[in-house]
């Protein structure tokens, strides 16, 4: 009789638990089977009427009954859960191909990721970063630097001047001599800054950005330099570029030398870039005049150097390809967000 | 210089192709501007004899002309020149030929009529009357009667040389000639340099003393004077090849004696002058500073005022040329000229200089001199010179020369050992190879075991010391020999970018993630621009260095402040349609201490700041300077300032706590941003940047966060309207204790209600927290107390 009872609350209950649609429903039917004043509870009170030796074995079933419910409830409301969890994502759903107004990221500008560039790789091989001011003195422009006072160079159609003997500097050589003149050596530094000439057109602007380098020590040789310069083009374009010296003049170091670098567009078989010669022109450079030492206060029979100097706006239309000068200091945010 | 290579091969024999001679020429210190072939310019034009002139069936002004190339191939040419007759030899151009215009020429049907091609005047293969006589003329050119059938065009007017363009560094002042050029190419093809034989050596004796002296007044401006002279002079044309040589470097033929003194300019790099005698007054050359206000006529017919700067080579009376730069015109040689005195000296370069920029005068002699003249120079000229004019018989020697050459410079010999070319190359070069070398460059070197003797030859004026050989040897030896090292035997060092490069590097990376745009603009602006920005006219920021020679006005005047670029740069962005932006640069200003300058201006750098869009306003923009100087640990306030361009009511200056202002930000003045074009809010920051890299610190000691729990408590507070945010938080600060740990407003409520009473509502929020312990209640309210009591005492505020 009991028996029977069971099974069919056993039946009803996990049709009940099967059938519950919701958290809510499913709720109810824990209610009304397991609850306190539930099926199952009853059935373990209607215990009492049974006797004595079919306890156990009663009591055991009416327990089994009480586990299955229990089980399958679980079950079902993880299933539920998991159906209602959906069903809220389904309502949520966004389109992600859509975007906001977003405060984007600035950028640098070229020519600082340029210097930054070239710095990190002198900086790697031992040099500080020196600076200087950009009014100067004749002194420090032209004569320390073995410029004498009827040279060409220092013509006045040649330089902005501000009087005859201040003017803004015509190249960051100055700096060599300014650090030349207070330091002893061993001296290894690169100074980036502002230069100045009175020229405009694709290829100059009346203000530009060299990046100047000076190693004095002893045992310096040409062939520092030329390793030195090798290390950077390497670093700067590419593993396979090649470093080309030709014979130059510069006043304030002797040997001079163009430095040509195997075209980093074509790799040296010749293109519009190198205009066919395989071979770009960035840098001058050479082994300090020992008048310049001299004349800064450093012993040329003990000490020798080299110095370099590169164009920054130069580099940058190599490196990224920018066909007018003009364009760096144009200043359009259409320009500057390339350089993300 | 142009180097006309058949001229060169008066020299030296070059045998090796064009090419490679400019390859070789490169790899030894010359550039290479241009390789001009002066036969490509004119091409496929032949001479050609008229067999037969007919009349043209459709046309009365057209004749058609038989021609015969001396090919055997039977040709005919429709031409309007119908003067032409049978026998005349003239230019044609066959199909397929280019003329100097570049037009391509194609055979074709003239009113019916075939003709091969066309006939050719001077004009179309860039001749005139000085090349060839008739050339001038508009018409065909009529050839002379000798001229051979069937020879292209170029090798009958000799225009069928090779020009080489080639730089010459500014040391090398001995390369800007023929001969210059030559002694580096017979060294770099390891010949010796054969002197033509028209080089003359005038012979002694004191015949042009009786009736010539030079007295040379000034000789720091002309250390030597050489002159000679030649009598029965004929004044006359020069033939071809001097025409055609000083014509391939764009020089114009004038008379034979003219045209020598430029043939020596050219091949030998000496500036001469030919005066005729009978203008040299009192038989007498001065040379000397010219006097005040004395004036020249010059061969150019314009009339120049000189000065005590000028040098003018004078006669016992008056100017007769400017010195090196340009003769007189009444002192030149003419027709009927017939002694002639030869000028060949030394002026000081930077004197000719100035002397032509300030009279505006230039010629290849001032050019020339310009570069620098050595002191051998005037003795090859003049042999030059006078073997010219005596072989081709247009005059006759007089003996002797005068040679005004107070102070002849010694011969430099520098001694030295391989070594010291190996401590400057860093490579070895084998003892025998660097003196081989050095001698094929004519610089003389003998060998004593390990030591080297070398003679510098005068010309090589460049070559000083040790470094200068070392340059002419690895120039001829050749860079790619350089084995590259990494300064091995030098010491290390450290190396790297100082603490305040460090903050600089920190500050544009802070300001990019802000958002912002680096840009670069110029450091000189116009003048105009302090007026766009209306400073009043005592202002210090129009205290401005200024350029003596700027590109022109927007370029002139070294700026004091950013402001102008900036907002000009805001605003270029504004007018080319760009919707929104923030921008920054980190550049200097210049401010003179004094004006004229004596000594160097300050140079600060600033940085500038500036933004516009919809997004912007003044509390945005501000929040990027009060994020960047959180960043670099740096107390400041911000302080309501006016400035001249910018919004009276919504600019702060930046104030630290030592009360030094440092910089200010804020909208830019309605009338400033008008005068930039633009109807739009900008806003503008300039600060410091020495101040804020110098004075920037990193996080210090690590604090552990309290795990104790926070209180917060919200406060609606009414307050006078004109009561400042840094007021109240100031005073909410100072009553609570340190369990406050933040204070914040979070609205701002201006209600009719309130306003009308002059008050608004400002709700604040305040955050407690202690260290050691969870706050209780009650001690979270007697902070509230505290503050409360404290609003209401000093600032008179209540809670609403």
């Amino acid at each position: 009789m009991l028996k029977e009872k069971i099974d069919q609350i056993t039946a009803l209950g996990l049709d009940a638990v099967a059938g519950a649609k919701s958290s809510q429903e499913l709720n109810d039917v824990r209610v009304k089977y397991l609850g306190k004043s539930g099926e199952v509870t009853a059935l373990l009170k209607s215990l009492k009427d049974v006797p004595n030796a079919e306890k156990p074995a009663m009591g055991k079933l009416i327990n089994d009954v009480k586990v299955k419910i229990d089980s399958a409830l679980a079950q079902r409301e993880a299933t539920i859960a998991l159906a209602e969890r959906k069903a809220i994502e389904e309502k949520e759903r966004l389109d992600v191909t859509l975007s906001k107004d977003n405060l984007e990221q600035g950028a640098l500008h070229p020519l600082t990721l340029v210097k930054n560039e070239m710095l990190n790789i002198f900086m790697g091989l031992g040099f500080s970063v020196a600076d200087g001011p950009e009014v100067d003195y004749t002194r420090y422009n032209f004569e320390l630097l073995n410029i004498p006072q009827d040279h060409p160079a220092r013509d006045f159609g040649d330089s902005f001047y501000i009087n005859p003997d201040i003017l803004l500097r015509t190249q960051t050589s100055c700096v060599q001599a300014r650090v030349m003149e207070v330091t002893k050596p061993p001296i290894r530094i690169v100074c980036p800054g502002k230069v100045y000439r009175p020229d405009d057109d694709a290829t100059h602007s009346p203000m530009f950005q060299q990046l100047e380098g000076l190693v004095v020590d002893e045992h310096i040789t040409l062939a520092d330099l030329k390793g030195t310069l090798e290390e950077f083009a390497k670093k700067f374009f590419s593993p396979s570029t090649k470093v080309r010296f030709r014979p130059s003049y510069f006043p304030f170091t002797e040997p001079s030398v163009e430095v040509d670098l195997s075209c980093a567009m074509c790799g040296g078989k010749g293109c519009r870039l190198c205009k066919g010669t395989g071979w770009i022109e960035l840098l001058g450079a050479g082994v300090v005049n020992p008048a310049v030492l001299d004349a800064c206060g450093i012993d040329s029979k003990k000490y020798t150097g080299y110095a370099f100097g590169v164009g920054i706006e130069r580099a940058t239309m190599i490196k990224y390809s920018i066909p007018d000068m003009r364009l760096l200091f144009d200043n359009d945010i259409r320009y500057a967000k390339q350089f993300k | 210089m142009l180097v006309p290579v058949k001229w060169l091969k008066d020299f030296v024999d070059v045998n090796i192709s064009i090419p490679e001679l400019a390859d070789k020429l490169v790899s030894c210190g010359f550039e290479i501007e241009a390789v001009i072939n002066q036969a490509d310019f004119v091409q496929g034009v032949k001479t050609c004899k008229i067999t037969a002139v007919e009349r043209h069936p459709n046309a009365d002004k057209l004749i058609v002309c038989k021609i015969d190339l001396n090919d055997g191939i039977e040709r005919q040419i429709v031409t309007n020149n119908s003067w032409l007759q049978a026998g005349d030899i003239v230019p044609v151009a066959l199909d397929g030929a280019k003329l100097f215009s570049g037009m391509q020429i194609k055979s074709g049907e003239l009113r019916g009529v075939h003709s091969d091609g066309m006939f050719c005047g001077g004009s179309e293969l860039n001749l005139t009357e000085a090349d060839y006589k008739g050339a001038g003329e508009d018409k065909v050119l009529k050839l002379l009667d000798n001229t051979a059938i069937g020879e292209d065009i170029n090798t009958v007017m000799g225009t069928d040389d090779v020009i080489l363009d080639v730089g010459i560094t500014a040391n090398r002042t001995d390369a800007n000639s023929i001969l210059g050029i030559a002694r580096e190419v017979a060294a770099v093809l390891g010949q010796t340099l054969k002197m033509p034989d028209d080089y003359m050596a005038v012979p002694e004796g004191d015949e042009i003393n009786a009736q010539l002296e030079v007295v040379n007044q000034a000789t720091d401006l002309c250390p030597r004077y050489l002159a000679a002279m030649l009598k029965d002079v004929v004044v006359t044309e020069s033939p071809e090849y001097i025409k055609r040589r000083l014509k391939s470097s764009g020089l114009r033929p004038i008379n034979n004696i003219v045209d020598v003194t430029n043939y020596v300019l050219l091949e030998v790099g000496q500036p001469m002058h030919a005066f005729d005698l009978r203008t040299i007054k009192g038989g007498k050359i001065v040379v000397r500073r010219a006097n005040k206000e004395e004036k020249i006529v010059a061969l150019d017919d314009k009339t120049y005022t000189l000065s005590n700067d000028n040098l003018a080579i004078c006669n016992a009376e008056e100017p007769m040329a400017i010195a090196g730069v340009m003769g007189g015109a009444d002192y030149s040689i003419f027709d009927d000229t017939t002694t002639v005195v030869l000028e060949s000296a030394r002026f000081a370069r930077d004197n000719v200089r100035r002397t032509s920029r300030t009279l505006g005068l230039r010629s290849d002699s001032s050019a020339r001199f310009e570069k620098g003249i050595d002191f051998i120079s005037q003795e090859y000229g003049l042999q030059k010179a006078v073997g010219m004019i005596v072989k081709n018989g247009w005059g006759k020697l007089v003996k002797g020369t005068i040679d005004n050459f107070p102070v002849k410079p010694s011969t430099l010999e520098i001694d030295f050992t391989a070594y010291d070319i190996e401590r400057i190359l860093g490579i070895k070069v084998p003892q025998n190879q660097i003196v081989d070398i050095l001698n094929r460059l004519t610089l003389t070197t003998t060998e004593d075991g390990e030591k080297l003797h070398t003679v510098i030859p005068a010309y090589r004026e460049d070559i000083v010391g040790v470094n200068d050989i070392a340059e002419e040897v690895i120039r001829m030896y050749g860079y790619d020999h350089i084995e590259t090292t990494l300064m091995r035997d030098a010491e290390m060092t450290a190396g790297g970018k100082t603490v305040k490069q460090l903050y600089a590097d920190k500050i544009k990376n802070f300001l990019v993630g802000k958002g912002c745009y680096e840009t670069v603009t110029y450091s000189f602006v116009s003048p105009k621009a302090w007026d766009l920005l209306r400073l009043p006219q005592d202002s210090e920021l129009r205290k401005n260095v200024k350029l003596l020679s700027p590109l022109g006005e927007d370029f002139s005047v070294m700026r004091t402040t950013l402001a102008h670029s900036m907002i000009k740069t805001v605003a270029t962005n504004v007018l080319r349609g760009n919707k929104a932006g923030r921008f920054f640069e980190v550049a200097k200003t210049y401010l003179p201490y004094e004006l004229p300058l004596t000594r160097l201006p300050l140079e600060e750098n600033k940085l500038a700041i500036g933004a516009y869009g919809e997004n912007e306003d003044f509390y945005s923009f501000k929040a990027i300077v009060e994020d960047l100087l959180s960043v670099l640990r740096i107390d400041a306030r911000f302080k309501a300032v006016e400035i001249p361009y910018m919004h009276p009511t919504r600019t702060a200056e930046i104030v630290t706590d030592s009360g030094k202002v440092i910089g200010y930000l804020g909208e830019v003045r309605y009338e400033v941003a008008k005068a930039y074009d633009v109807d739009k809010r900008l806003y503008f920051a300039e600060i410091d940047e020495e101040y804020i890299e110098d004075n920037a610190s990193d996080f210090g000691t690590f604090k552990v966060v309290s795990k104790f729990p926070q209180m917060e408590r919200d406060l609606a507070l009414v307050c006078e309207l004109s009561l400042q945010a840094d007021t109240l938080l100031d005073q909410i600060k100072a009553s609570a204790s340190n369990l406050l740990i933040d204070a914040k407003i979070f609205d701002i409520y201006k209600g009719a209600q309130l306003t009308e009473m002059g008050k608004m509502s400002v709700a604040v929020k305040l955050t407690f927290q202690s260290a050691e312990r969870t706050l209780k209640d009650n001690e979270v309210n007697q902070e509230i107390e505290n503050v409360l009591a404290g609003l209401k005492d000093n600032l008179g505020i209540t809670l609403r």
